[in-house]
């Protein structure tokens, strides 16, 4: 039997589809927001998601998924119907995922 | 071990994140249609009231109350998905904070704080280190005073020689001499405040 080395793309393909999933989530994300405002920051967010650089770091993979838990809150409040509360609540989801974006590429 | 997992093991968050989605969805769309009821039946009951006909107030009644048992039935469904909608939170959470604690005993340091014998050891090292530096300098500061104590004062330099002794009997008789001038005029006012009182 012939053992062979994995690549380095499979070694981090779990990396590599978190990474593809959250930006395309985004997509859903800016469907769901009415705000022109609010929707070019997220397409902000999405060109920075699509370039990251996949790893085989588990702090890289944690980061990662750390950031897919806060689009799947960001999620839920743009479906929530609009209100003040709510649009301060998405503000804030969206800080975060601007400083979760950023501790992740410090780990790169 | 068990080899089959449970539904709860396959659970994923995202899967809740979708489910909560779909929920606060539906929750909108009843809320949307109360709302909707609401204004027809107050727009019936304005049409009920300047209506003259008998018949057609009956007929506006009877659909204001059939909209009015659609709208408690939506209200409802509504309290009923707000229900669901917060035990999902609360499993979203539950997640959240398994991730969170098996994420934080994992990490390096949080495994040392684990090893108690080795964190006891450590703990007596740092004090030990701790007393020994203290020792240094309670020893530096007892080799100062014994140094300081065997010292003897050199008189010819810090000394009362004769001549000092004589200048020192001028100096003090010159005091004296102030004292007794200022306690003189101290007296002297005295009287003549003493005098204009009697007057």
């Amino acid at each position: 039997m012939c053992f062979r080395r994995k690549t380095n793309a499979e070694s981090n393909i779990q990396d590599r589809e978190i990474i593809e999933e959250n930006s395309k989530t985004i997509d859903v994300l800016i469907k769901l927001s009415s705000d022109e405002e609010f929707i070019e920051k997220l397409r902000y967010v999405q060109e920075t998601l699509k370039y990251l650089a996949p790893s085989t770091d588990g702090k890289v993979y944690a980061a990662d998924k750390k950031i897919r838990n806060i689009i799947g809150d960001l999620k839920i409040a743009l479906n929530k119907s609009v209100d003040k509360d709510e649009c301060k609540k998405a503000d804030g989801l969206l800080r975060d995922l601007d400083v979760a974006i950023a501790e992740r590429k410090v780990l790169e | 071990m068990w080899p089959f997992k449970s539904k709860y093991d396959k659970l994923t968050r995202e899967d809740v994140v979708d489910a909560i989605c779909k929920l606060e969805k539906e929750s909108t769309a009843i809320e949307d249609e109360i709302v909707a009821k609401q204004k027809q039946i107050e727009g019936l009951k304005v049409k009920g009231k300047a209506e003259k006909s008998r018949e057609i107030k009956l007929l506006y009644a009877k659909k204001i109350n059939a909209l009015t048992a659609e709208r408690e039935q939506l209200a409802q469904r509504d309290m009923y998905l707000l229900y669901n909608l917060r035990l999902l939170n609360k499993l979203k959470q539950s997640i959240d904070d398994n991730q969170f604690f098996a994420k934080t005993s994992k990490m390096s340091l949080g495994n040392l704080l684990g090893d108690q014998k080795g964190l006891a050891k450590f703990l007596n090292k740092t004090l030990n280190t701790r007393v020994n530096a203290e020792n240094v300098l309670t020893e530096a500061d007892e080799t100062f005073k014994q140094v300081e104590e065997m010292y003897e004062k050199n008189d010819s330099i810090y000394g009362v020689n004769t001549n000092d002794d004589e200048l020192l009997a001028v100096f003090e008789s010159e005091e004296d001499m102030l004292q007794f001038e200022e306690d003189g005029a101290a007296a002297e006012e005295n009287v003549s405040v003493n005098k204009t009182d009697e007057e």
